[in-house]
């Protein structure tokens, strides 16, 4: 299981996933071959510990994400997040809680990979 | 020897929630009708709403908004075809009951005939009817219930199949529910804020209350945003069911070892089922069994949801390969998965027999453990 930072030209998010390379594809059919998306950062581990990663980001620092004005959570982050700081949080909670998640691999472009 | 599994501290850092718990003390906020014209007008969903009733030219008159009335109880009819018969014990045991206020009483809600000017109740008769009952046994200062003017709210109109929607209206369809938070909350204000502890019910849920907060464990209500914080959690009717004992065991040990997360809902029949079979078995659940449990959680599963979300995928995996199909919704899996996974993998505490043969099939020699997903038991079987 792969939890992942996605960066495209305008915005910052964030997913997780079984199949790294068909995820990345997907967003590039959506976004566009111009859209720059790309996972700026891939984390692999142990599935529970990566859902629980995911939790962690979605409810417990749900006030860093996307929500619309009706409720609409989204899995993008707001504007003002980095992914360098996002990184750092994130290496900072997998250290923390003792999960079995390691970095993989940066700046992953399915384009570029293929 | 040692358990393979030890547990790893996590720092432990202050919860806002001791200092921002909804039950600790009333908001002090007001709002008026204009701040919630305003909030609504800022949402889309409701927009929506307005867009549409434009485009279809809807425009309501006011004068078809309920009206209310005080009618003499002997005057209204109630049609036996819209409401529910009498409920005897109801009127008994609640209304009428030892908690009687007569404060505590609904309006009635009828249909007003525009032809006859009769009211027919449409909700409300058990509330009428003990009024009525108790004035005629002397229990009201006043003789007559016959002349009693009682409120009513009312519609006009002959339309029943009208007054039979109205009926499924004010008895719900349509109507948000009062929350089971704020069932919890209003009896905890009723002692912490008006002093009231006349009634056992809220007594007993605020001790159940004062048992979370002293191990930093608060309950919230579904979609708030206090979710986000440790130690929540918004399973009520768990929470309401539990004894104390088993409260108190599961959140002290919730706090302990998952303190920087909210309290899943695996956690309250998990804790169920280690008080009553611990006790029954005459076996003693052991500090040291405690923390091993919380490591096995914490390395193989992460934490109390994952586990819980797996316990419930191995009880059906379990459940098919067994008996060939899935099988109801049960929450006695979590305890079952959890002992038998300890035991299985070399946990040397002293767990009740009666957790070790749910869920086990003595001619395959295969327990629900065994069902769960191969990346959690082969990293089992690793470490």
């Amino acid at each position: 299981m792969y939890f992942y930072i996605i960066k495209n030209s305008t915005d910052l998010g964030f997913g997780i996933t079984g199949n790294y390379v068909n995820r990345a594809q997907d967003y590039v059919s959506h976004s566009g071959p111009n859209s720059g998306a790309h996972f700026a950062q891939l984390w692999t581990g142990h599935t529970p510990h990566v859902k629980k990663l995911e939790r962690i980001v979605k409810e417990q620092w749900i006030d860093r994400t996307f929500i619309s004005q009706d409720g609409w959570k989204t899995e993008w982050l707001q504007d003002n997040e980095t992914v360098e700081q996002f990184t750092t949080d994130i290496e900072n909670v997998v250290k923390e809680r003792h999960l079995k998640v390691e970095l993989y691999r940066s700046n992953y472009n399915f384009l570029l990979d293929k | 020897m040692t358990f393979k599994f030890q547990y790893q501290d996590v720092v432990r850092r202050p919860n806002p929630m001791s200092n921002i718990n909804p039950l600790a003390r009333s908001s002090g906020k007001q709002a008026t009708y204009g701040d919630r014209v305003e909030q609504l007008e800022n949402s889309n969903l409701w927009q929506k709403s307005v867009r549409a009733h434009e485009a279809a030219g809807r425009t309501f008159d006011v004068s078809l908004i309920p009206q209310i009335a005080k009618v003499p109880l002997g005057e209204i009819i109630i049609d036996e075809d819209i409401q529910r018969g009498l409920e005897v014990k109801h009127c008994s045991n609640t209304i009428g009951g030892a908690k009687f206020d007569p404060r505590y009483l609904s309006t009635l809600i009828c249909a007003k005939s525009p032809t006859t000017g009769k009211y027919i109740s449409i909700d409300g008769q058990q509330s009428g009817s003990t009024v009525a009952s108790m004035v005629h046994a002397g229990l009201f200062n006043t003789d007559d219930w016959k002349t009693l003017e009682y409120p009513v709210q009312y519609v006009v109109t002959d339309d029943l199949s009208f007054a039979r929607k109205a009926f499924g209206i004010v008895n719900g369809k349509g109507k948000l529910k009062q929350s089971l938070f704020n069932e919890l909350r209003n009896s905890i204000f009723c002692i912490r804020i008006d002093g009231n502890t006349e009634d056992p019910d809220d007594v007993q849920a605020l001790r159940k209350v004062e048992i979370g907060e002293k191990h930093d464990c608060y309950p919230v209500e579904i979609n708030s945003k206090l979710t986000k914080y440790p130690g929540t959690f918004t399973h009520i009717s768990l929470f309401n069911l539990a004894t104390e004992e088993a409260l108190e065991s599961a959140f002290s040990w919730h706090n302990e070892y998952f303190h920087m997360d909210g309290v899943h809902a695996s956690v309250f029949p998990l804790f169920r089922d280690i008080i009553r079979d611990f006790k029954s078995a005459k076996i003693e659940f052991t500090d040291k069994l405690a923390r091993e449990l919380a490591a096995m959680i914490q390395s193989l599963f992460g934490d109390m949801t994952e586990f819980g979300q797996a316990a419930m995928a191995a009880r059906t995996a379990w459940h098919n390969a067994r008996y060939g199909y899935e099988g109801n919704w049960s929450d006695d899996q979590y305890a079952a998965v959890l002992f038998q996974l300890y035991v299985k993998l070399g946990g040397e505490e002293n767990v009740p027999l009666v957790l070790m043969d749910k869920y086990f099939d003595p001619k395959s020699n295969t327990g629900i453990p065994d069902f769960l997903a191969s990346e959690i038991l082969d990293l089992a079987e690793a470490a």
